[in-house]
């Protein structure tokens, strides 16, 4: 659903992303990994039409820059890393932003909120004032709002997620990727996610492109892209692979 | 906790209508209300309900009445260019008057007063504070705006600095021209309702207007923006688009109510605060509460500016001023607490 193909961003007359070929497909939940500084954000930033970048990026094999703005806001939604929002909102009132490119009645709408903030965990604050709520809360918060965004889309949608379990404990992590793995299992999502915790994106993703210093180095299923070498060489630490029962491995 | 809308509304309407109807019957000269009201009646169809004289009848229709309808129209518009442009910058403190675009407007419409109107008639005021007020909009929000949002520093900083700019410059301009203007200069620089005319007054309905349209169907718009203008590109809004025909509104707004009325600050700053307090920051309920809040404070200020020092009367710009400074500090004290400063 989503190709891009020869993408060179240039800012300054410095290379600061240069990617080559990086598709992914409807249901496939793809894991983007990097050191600091690598071109993760770059990458969403290009897709998303942020950067400007030469090279062809494909949804649904049409140019993104010619889908119309609102077809495109149904059809891609971005989770970014920060979640400001300038006045007291209630957490309901920000999901309801997801509505802005829909067009549904009072009714539906509702439900809709409801649905997706209960589907991310966070209905039972729906009331509370937004800044009081804290990093976690109001990341799940924003999650909804982009899954409701998504929510009215007639082919399969493609979601960006900006390090989506940066600020959750470790049981809402799990949950988090769980709802990432079932939304593109069930409802056909094509999800890319940048993530550092390497255990979850081989546990979770089904595929995976790793990036170092502005270029797409290696993708593949997790299992081949992140090996204890490859690691050592990009994140200059070189993990130890435990073999828990049956094939699942993880990193420490 | 918030207000209800289907209380808050009606309270507004009803707070509006007293209001508007003591403005009319208050003053050097108390007039029964009711009578205040018939006259308006008798003018309006011709009927001899009313049983005011004469010359009471003329201080209703032809200065009362105007100039609350002025007021109405004003803080209408005032308190709506507030509301929208803090949600372009995304900060509650942004203000015509504190950022300097009133005060942009000003100097645009005293160049007009002084040299202009003469040989281009009374249409270069407006237009000149309006041309005035655009560019000093445009000028503060390139300033301001960089890649991590609207700096608030930046932006009272630009406004002291345009505001001194337009002072001195009015200042000038005031020393070479002649003592009668003069006067008309330094009352009009502190906003005052009197020059509501006939012709004033369509112009303030007819900007009103096409300013409440315009903004509400920006209202979505504005709400998505608070996430952030990447955010609110990835919504689907134009947002470039979006943001230039909202500095052009407003400076529209703000040209014409300096033009009709001087400079009056703080409406815009108080009003969309305490409207966002009551009933929530949502664009599409806040922009249409506040200008009925807008037009009830400036009928409320005017009455004030008319009835506090009798038998003179006070620019209203200074009643405002007096009301909004102090608020102004409690805003500045709370966005410390909440180290958004």
């Amino acid at each position: 659903m989503l190709q891009l193909e020869k993408i060179n961003c240039t800012s300054n007359g410095k290379t600061r992303l240069r990617v080559n070929n990086l598709s992914t497909k409807a249901g496939q939940l793809t894991g983007i990994v990097g050191p600091n500084g690598a071109g993760k954000t770059t990458l969403f930033n290009v897709i998303s039409g942020e950067l400007r970048s030469n090279g062809r990026i494909l949804l649904h094999d049409a140019p993104l820059n010619s889908w119309p703005a609102l077809q495109k806001a149904r059809h891609m939604a971005v989770l970014s890393q920060s979640s400001q929002i300038a006045f007291a909102f209630t957490a309901h009132e920000v999901v309801a932003l997801g509505l802005t490119p829909l067009s549904l009645n009072k009714r539906d709408a509702n439900l809709q909120i409801q649905t997706h903030m209960r589907m991310t965990d966070c209905l039972h604050f729906s009331g509370q004032n937004y800044l009081s709520l804290s990093g976690g809360e109001r990341q799940r918060v924003q999650l909804a709002r982009v899954l409701l965004q998504l929510s009215q889309a007639e082919k399969e949608p493609l979601l960006l997620l900006d390090e989506p379990t940066s600020a959750q404990d470790l049981g809402q992590q799990h949950s988090i990727l769980e709802l990432a793995r079932s939304l593109c299992k069930e409802r056909h999502f094509g999800i890319l996610a940048i993530l550092h915790d390497l255990n979850q994106v081989v546990r979770y993703c089904d595929h995976c492109a790793l990036l170092s210093q502005g270029t797409v180095i290696q993708t593949g299923h997790p299992n081949e892209v992140l090996c204890e070498d490859s690691i050592e060489r990009h994140w200059h630490y070189r993990p130890t692979r435990v073999a828990l029962n049956g094939s699942a491995t993880v990193f420490v | 906790m918030r207000w209800p809308l289907h209380l808050t509304l009606p309270a507004l309407l009803a707070l509006l209508v007293a209001s508007a109807l003591l403005s009319l019957v208050q003053g050097a000269i108390n007039l029964p209300a009711s009578d205040g009201l018939l006259s308006i009646l008798d003018a309006l169809f011709g009927s001899q309900l009313s049983q005011l004289e004469h010359y009471q009848q003329v201080i209703v229709m032809e200065l009362r009445l105007p100039r609350m309808l002025m007021a109405i129209l004003v803080g209408a518009i005032l308190a709506q260019c507030g509301a929208v442009m803090q949600g372009l910058f995304r900060n509650p403190l942004a203000d015509p008057g504190i950022i300097g675009v009133s005060s942009g407007a000003a100097l645009g419409a005293i160049i007009a007063i002084v040299w202009l109107a003469d040989s281009f008639g009374d249409w270069s005021i407006p237009v000149s504070a309006f041309a005035a007020g655009l560019a000093t909009t445009l000028l503060i929000y390139g300033l301001a705006q960089s890649k991590n949002g609207t700096s608030v520093l930046i932006l009272l900083l630009a406004g002291i600095a345009i505001s001194a700019f337009a002072g001195s410059a009015i200042g000038f301009i005031s020393y070479f021209t002649d003592d009668q203007k003069l006067r008309a200069l330094s009352l009009w620089q502190m906003g005052s309702l009197t020059g509501a005319t006939e012709n004033n007054l369509y112009f303030a309905l007819a900007t009103l207007i096409v300013l409440a349209v315009m903004f509400q169907r920006q209202a979505n718009a504005l709400n998505a923006l608070l996430l952030g203008e990447s955010e609110a590109r990835h919504l689907g809004i134009a947002v470039e688009k979006m943001k230039l025909q909202l500095i052009i509104l407003t400076a529209v707004g703000v040209g014409v109510a300096v033009s009709c009325a001087g400079i009056i600050g703080f409406v815009g700053l108080v009003v969309p605060h305490f409207v966002r307090l009551t009933t929530g920051p949502n664009h599409r309920t806040l922009l249409p509460l506040s200008a009925l809040c807008g037009a009830v404070l400036m009928l409320i200020a005017d009455l004030l500016a008319r009835t506090m020092v009798q038998p003179t009367e006070l620019p209203v710009g200074l009643v405002t001023a007096l009301l909004g400074a102090p608020f102004f500090l409690a805003l500045l004290v709370q966005q410390r607490k909440h180290g958004s400063l």
